[in-house]
């Protein structure tokens, strides 16, 4: 196991060193310019722009400046912000605690939501639950985030006035990002749930549970569920690491202080280490969340935990 | 004896041509038994017409980007069936450029994909070994950058047009499409059709574009249509967030975006955009579930 943990966090380097690569040449072929937004508004002279382009670095040719940000990378090293001067790393670590939260709210609303409605959609298939299940699954697909959340401030915020449009703080503060965030999430893991436990319920096993006589909540939970739950926790796991990495639309509307406001002001400002920064700690959590997931499974299934034991 | 030649040969062709009849016509009725399929056809074909004709409908100049002050924010009405916005534009008319920009992105995207798409896809299946790892690593590094931003950052990095969303958007989606035509290539490249065309001396071009391709025409068309889908869901995303395309451009997105101040007092500039963007999404996600169980019944549940 610890071997195959091993190999795995292995895999991760190429895609972390590829990702960066690809994002630093974008930014920096950019017909924009990080050093007139930074200067934007102080009407500099052609002096300051040349001493803060030196100060950034950015007189270097690309090359230079792409094996140095790399080497450092190697080291550990994420770089400085161009905007604020901090670490890179300080002002994401700052900011993480918040999307924590905001992710796992996210997910718990998920779950709440995705799992009864599929199991209750896949033992009644075709019936008007079902129907309704999946209409609402639809619905969780096709619905824009922006939109959710801007129409869940209206009705709450505005019209009803019970919680607040925005801004970081108690459980009030909480309740519509991790809603609207979730019940997109959900619209997926419910139709996830509903085949994966449609496949199931069809099995002998599940044949041979009810003949022993076992009651249906047992065998629905206990032999259905369980061996259902495979998809169904990928699906899930592969929406709390993007969560994890940054919600940047959610983040946005309800002006959370997360990562992903971090990473769209930095897009905005041309702010390249903390771009990078970002998208390197976004592809280490979904790799996490995942790899999690992958050792999770060899606990539902002791199949496969055989086989990582290879 | 001539007369029997004949006859076999017109049996031959009729049923060379009922086979060929029967074939789309099959995919036609499998689809039309699907509601839902036939639902979201309709409605689909009907934004198309909308944004196909918009120039016929509305005057780009006066009704769409021309402010016109003393009627700004005014609720839905007989004379602005959706009311209008923050500078006084009838939002009927800016939804309905507002279609031709967002399905024009969204389609010309999908064609990008499926293009590049494809031909990766294809060469990766068909020569594996070197040739594939490479193509595959680097598809891998694009695919493990979440699609929306990574279109954030092509679309910042290029500077806000309709081009440069497109490339973009297009850019983005391609990743999951490059994988599915690659399995689907590898899949029947050691049948013996492939054999046969080799057989007669056929390049890997010829192969590759009248055997390999032909075959994976059912998956590309299914995640083309899906991917419109997503692809209106980026190009608003973007525009909402304000790095896509920029008003007074009316793009459903950005629309949206600029009711955000009037939540208050004119909360219909931020619901219509919105009702407009769910709605296409889902008629699109229905035809495309439709579409796949009809070309492929196998997949179906």
């Amino acid at each position: 196991m610890s071997r195959y943990i091993f190999r795995r966090v292995l895999q991760l380097i190429p895609v972390i060193l590829g990702a960066s690569a690809i994002i630093f040449f974008i930014l920096s072929y950019s017909n924009q310019d990080p050093v007139m937004m930074l200067l934007a508004g102080t009407d500099p002279t052609l002096e300051q722009i040349e001493m803060t382009r030196h100060q950034l670095g950015l007189d270097r040719p690309i090359w230079i400046q792409f094996f140095s940000y790399m080497g450092g990378l190697v080291r550990g090293d994420l770089g400085v912000s161009y905007s604020t001067g901090r670490e890179v790393f300080k002002e994401y670590m700052l900011r993480f605690p918040a999307t924590l939260k905001l992710a796992f709210w996210a997910l718990f609303v998920s779950v709440l939501i995705s799992i009864p409605i599929g199991i209750v959609s896949a033992i009644k298939q075709y019936s008007w639950f079902d129907n309704f299940g999946m209409t609402f699954a639809m619905l969780g697909v096709a619905t824009p985030n922006f939109w959710l959340g801007l129409m869940l401030i209206i009705l709450f915020s505005v019209q009803l006035g019970w919680l607040p449009a925005g801004g970081y703080g108690g459980l009030k503060f909480l309740i519509l990002p991790a809603i609207t965030l979730g019940t997109g999430q959900a619209g997926l893991a419910t139709r996830m749930t509903r085949s994966s436990m449609l496949e199931v319920i069809r099995q002998d096993y599940i044949r041979t549970a009810r003949a022993k006589g076992l009651s249906e909540k047992v065998v629905i939970i206990k032999h259905a569920l369980k061996n259902a739950l495979i998809p169904i926790v990928t699906v899930l796991g592969v929406q709390f690491g993007h969560a994890l990495g940054g919600a940047m639309i959610t983040e946005t509307i309800f002006s959370w202080p997360g990562v992903g406001r971090l990473m769209i002001d930095g897009i905005n400002k041309y702010d390249r280490p903390v771009v990078i920064g970002c998208v390197i700690m976004l592809c280490i959590m979904v790799s996490v969340v995942n790899l999690a997931v992958d050792i999770l499974y060899a606990y539902l299934d002791p199949r496969i935990k055989a086989g990582y034991s290879k | 004896m001539s007369k029997n030649v004949t006859t076999i040969n017109d049996t031959g062709s009729a049923l060379k041509k009922r086979k060929k009849i029967s074939r789309s016509s099959e995919i036609w009725m499998r689809m039309k038994s699907k509601k839902s399929a036939m639902i979201g056809l309709i409605i689909f074909s009907l934004l198309i017409l909308v944004a196909l004709s918009a120039g016929f409908l509305v005057d780009y100049q006066d009704d769409v980007v021309t402010p016109n002050i003393p009627e700004r924010l005014q609720g839905p009405s007989m004379e602005h069936p959706f009311g209008t916005d923050s500078i006084g534009r009838d939002i009927m008319s800016r939804m309905i450029y507002g279609a031709r920009i967002s399905l024009g992105v969204a389609f010309a995207a999908v064609i990008f994909q499926v293009i590049v798409g494809t031909l990766i896809g294809a060469i990766s299946g068909f020569y594996g070994g070197k040739v594939d790892d490479i193509l595959m690593r680097i598809n891998d590094v694009f695919a493990s950058i979440p699609n929306l931003l990574l279109a954030i950052t092509i679309a910042t990095a290029l500077g806000h047009s309709i081009i440069n969303m497109i490339i973009a958007i297009g850019i983005a989606g391609t990743p999951s499409l490059v994988r599915i035509v690659r399995a689907t290539v590898m899949s029947v490249k050691d049948q013996e059709f492939v054999e046969a065309g080799k057989a007669l001396g056929g390049n890997d071009m010829q192969i590759i574009v009248s055997h390999l391709i032909p075959n994976c025409i059912a998956p590309i068309i299914v995640q083309g249509t899906l991917k419109i889908a997503t692809a209106i869901l980026a190009t608003s995303s973007l525009s909402f967030l304000g790095i896509g395309i920029k008003p007074p451009t009316p793009e459903w997105g950005n629309m949206l975006s600029g009711g955000r101040e009037f939540l208050r007092n004119a909360p219909y500039i931020t619901v219509i955009p919105g009702l407009a963007i769910v709605t296409t999404i889902l008629s699109i996600n229905l035809m495309g579930d439709g579409l796949r169980d009809a070309l492929d019944p196998k997949l179906k549940q």
